[in-house]
């Protein structure tokens, strides 16, 4: 069960909102062996649940992308490399192959056409995943798993990362266990690729001018997508009620409404995990896992 | 030799020097053998991603240039690319004429850019 | 005349970024063409208002699309498609926009040259007129469009020319989150950086992610500690940290519920909070940005 986390618009509350669903979901599941939440961090240029979220490391591991590489003595400088390289990503010199790993989008083009085999595909380092275990505030406790893969600086896209990260989730947990996948802002390609399969997206948004106009945007996406989704508020009371009037008109479910509070705001930020100080925020946790409970897997 | 310079119209000797070269409208390759100026449209960059400068420092080695004149700075991939090909680079030139251009550079009024400078 | 292009930043979102550039806007009034390079967000214009007088597509990339006419079913493209973007049903083959990373590899093997490449309409640029006397230009992604930095470049370019032919001083330019490479297009060849920050953990792990990726860039950093009181102890670390990083501390405004209120009446909070401390503060801190880029 995939449910993603997302907003239009930066800043919402997608991180707060993931980290404390995760956490508060993990000690409400039963005692039943298989119950457990995977909590995934997807924000790959910039994670910061890790912030919230501490575990006991299990696995560390670099994750990689194909990049070709060319082989000297099987060239024949004939340059079908160059011709069919979508991306920039070859240049031709007089005597020289020369390739721009950074601008290669793994299309396996060039080195699948290369008529003399001469542009082996290689791995090329692109970020790190880390897997943690017994993660969250309460000792021991064995429900909640926090997966965070980190892009490495200069690196274009961070569409592959999050498709390998997804991989590796699904790999190793069951379908039914609760996957959590607090996504990238905005609506462009990492986003997609973190919902595009996501069985539920919530979307967090602020309930202004700047936050509505911004949902819109991320609502069209979903719907694009055919992805199932309810909307949660966040910093409810401030503002105005531009939002929920918006969703009344398109019926669009609004499944929580975290209040603005200042002690959550100066908890978050301290790093601090907000549900298990705060009963109107755990209140509204408890809604939205109800929701998350009543759609038809 | 042949010589490349980047520009923002297609007007012969009249052209005036492009601020880009990535993405530079066009170029016009000088050669002084022949004393023809032909221009290559820089048309496909337009809509690049990345890596304009990797294809437009192509269409300088394909012209088996040994210069590049260009009026703004030099990014690090075309650079990168130019440097490897042996192929001498002027840059901050200005947006003047393709005709002035030639003439300072005949009287070694630019200096060579020996990294990239953006 | 000297470029004195002003790009403010967060790394991280919900930290007041839009605000504070539209409140540097208003201050600026006719000095500053403004661009909003947030795209995949754009924001600005809920504030600047504008009248929209100049609109352009915008294209990058390529998707590939499939003429079932002259396609015989080999399922070649399919198989060697890296980014499952080739699907059949009931031996129809398709190209899913979405998922098409545009590479054109199926394009070239296609046995029948069924299939071809077709530039992506990626996104729109507009230059237009706000309430503030200066002209704004802003741009939005289309969804799921690749945001390469390649648009962001194009409103910058739009600016800079805007303000070379109407001899503006400044260009004020709202930039995009993150730390890839559309804040990298953002922030290349400005004079001045000003970084909007919040005294929070995610704050200040932003923070230092972002000031590590202009270092290499060489130019001038200012910060705005935005909600300041809100956790006292972290406003004094960043305070350190801007200090042993020779980054200019701009100002300090409050975490004060008048940001959301100005917004919601569509202003700016240097209008909404007029004889405020806030807007004294963004008042020195426009002069002092001044100062800095000459």
């Amino acid at each position: 069960m995939k449910i993603a986390i997302a907003s239009g618009k930066g800043g919402t509350g997608k991180t707060t909102l993931s980290t404390n669903l995760a956490a508060y979901i993990s000690e409400t599941i039963s005692n039943d062996s298989n119950g457990q939440v995977v909590l995934v961090d997807l924000d790959v240029e910039e994670p910061n649940s890790g912030l919230f979220i501490k575990g006991n490391i299990l696995k560390d591991e670099y994750k990689y992308r194909a990049t070709p590489v060319w082989d000297s003595n099987k060239c024949t400088l004939c340059g079908e490399c160059k011709t069919v390289c979508n991306f920039n990503a070859i240049a031709q010199l007089p005597n020289t192959i020369l390739i721009f790993s950074e601008l290669c989008h793994s299309c396996f083009a060039c080195s699948e056409l290369c008529p003399e085999q001469a542009l082996p595909m290689v791995d090329k380092r692109m970020g790190v995943l880390k897997h943690y275990q017994q993660a969250g505030n309460l000792p021991n406790n064995d429900k909640l798993t926090f997966i965070e893969s980190r892009l490495d600086i200069g690196e274009i896209s961070a569409v592959p990362l999050i498709k390998q990260t997804i991989d590796y989730v699904e790999n190793n947990f069951s379908d039914e266990i609760i996957k959590i996948f607090d996504s990238p802002p905005g609506t462009s390609c990492p986003v997609i690729e973190t919902i595009k399969d996501a069985d539920f997206v919530i979307l967090v948004t602020e309930p202004t001018p700047f936050g509505l106009h911004d949902l819109k945007l991320a609502v069209e996406t979903v719907k694009e997508l055919g992805r199932e989704f309810a909307i949660v508020i966040n910093r409810y009371g401030i503002g105005d009620n531009g939002v929920e009037q918006y969703c009344l008109e398109n019926n669009i479910q609004i499944i929580g409404k975290i209040p603005n509070m200042r002690q959550a705001a100066s908890l978050y930020s301290q790093g601090e995990l907000l549900y298990d100080k705060i009963p109107a925020i755990k209140e509204q946790l408890v809604l939205i896992y109800q929701a998350i409970n009543r759609i038809n897997r | 030799m042949n010589i490349i310079f980047a520009v923002q119209n297609n007007d012969g000797w009249d052209s005036i020097i492009s601020l880009k070269y990535g993405r530079a409208k066009g170029f016009f390759c000088y050669s002084q053998e022949t004393d023809e100026l032909t221009y290559y449209s820089n048309e496909e960059n337009q809509n690049a991603g990345h890596g304009a400068g990797i294809n437009a420092a192509q269409i300088a080695i394909n012209q088996k240039a040994s210069v590049v004149i260009t009026g703004g700075s030099m990014g690090p991939k075309a650079f990168e690319v130019l440097n490897k090909a042996n192929i001498k680079m002027f840059t901050q030139a200005g947006e003047v004429s393709v005709l002035v251009a030639y003439s300072n550079f005949k009287d070694n009024k630019y200096n060579q850019v020996l990294a990239s400078d953006k | 005349m000297k470029n004195k292009e002003i790009v403010v930043i967060s790394g991280k979102g919900g930290t007041g970024k839009t605000s504070v550039t539209a409140s540097l806007a208003f201050l600026a009034g006719n000095e500053a063409v403004i661009a909003d390079c947030d795209v995949d967000a754009a924001d600005m214009h809920l504030l600047l208002m504008p009248d929209l007088a100049h609109s352009e597509e915008f294209f990058s990339g390529q998707t590939a699309s499939i003429n079932n006419a002259l396609c015989t079913n080999c399922g070649l493209c399919q198989s060697i498609c890296r980014f499952k973007a080739i699907s059949n049903s009931n031996d129809n083959y398709v190209i899913n926009k979405i998922d098409c990373e545009g590479c054109g590899y199926c394009a070239r093997i296609c046995p029948s040259g069924a299939i071809k490449m077709e530039d992506s309409h990626t996104g729109s640029l507009h230059i237009s007129n706000s309430r503030m006397n200066n002209t704004l230009v802003h741009a939005e992604l289309q969804i799921a469009a690749e945001n390469s930095g390649k648009l962001v470049t194009k409103v910058r370019q739009e600016a800079k020319r805007i303000a070379k032919e109407t001899n503006t001083e400044y260009i004020i330019i709202d930039g995009s989150p993150g730390i890839g490479c559309p804040v990298v297009a953002s922030i290349t060849g400005t004079s001045f950086v000003v970084i909007v920050t919040e005294p929070t953990v995610s704050g200040y792990h932003d923070l230092s992610r972002i000031s590590e990726l202009v270092k290499k860039f060489n130019i001038k950093m200012g910060c705005v500690i935005n909600k300041s009181d809100l956790n006292t102890q972290l406003t004094y670390q960043i305070k350190e940290f801007l200090i042993s990083n020779n980054i200019e501390l701009l100002t300090v405004l409050p975490y004060d519920n008048v940001f959301t209120k100005a917004i919601t009446a569509g202003k700016t909070v240097v209008e909404y909070a007029t004889k405020s401390v806030i807007e004294s503060n963004l008042a020195k801190c426009w002069d002092k940005i001044k100062i800095g880029v000459q």
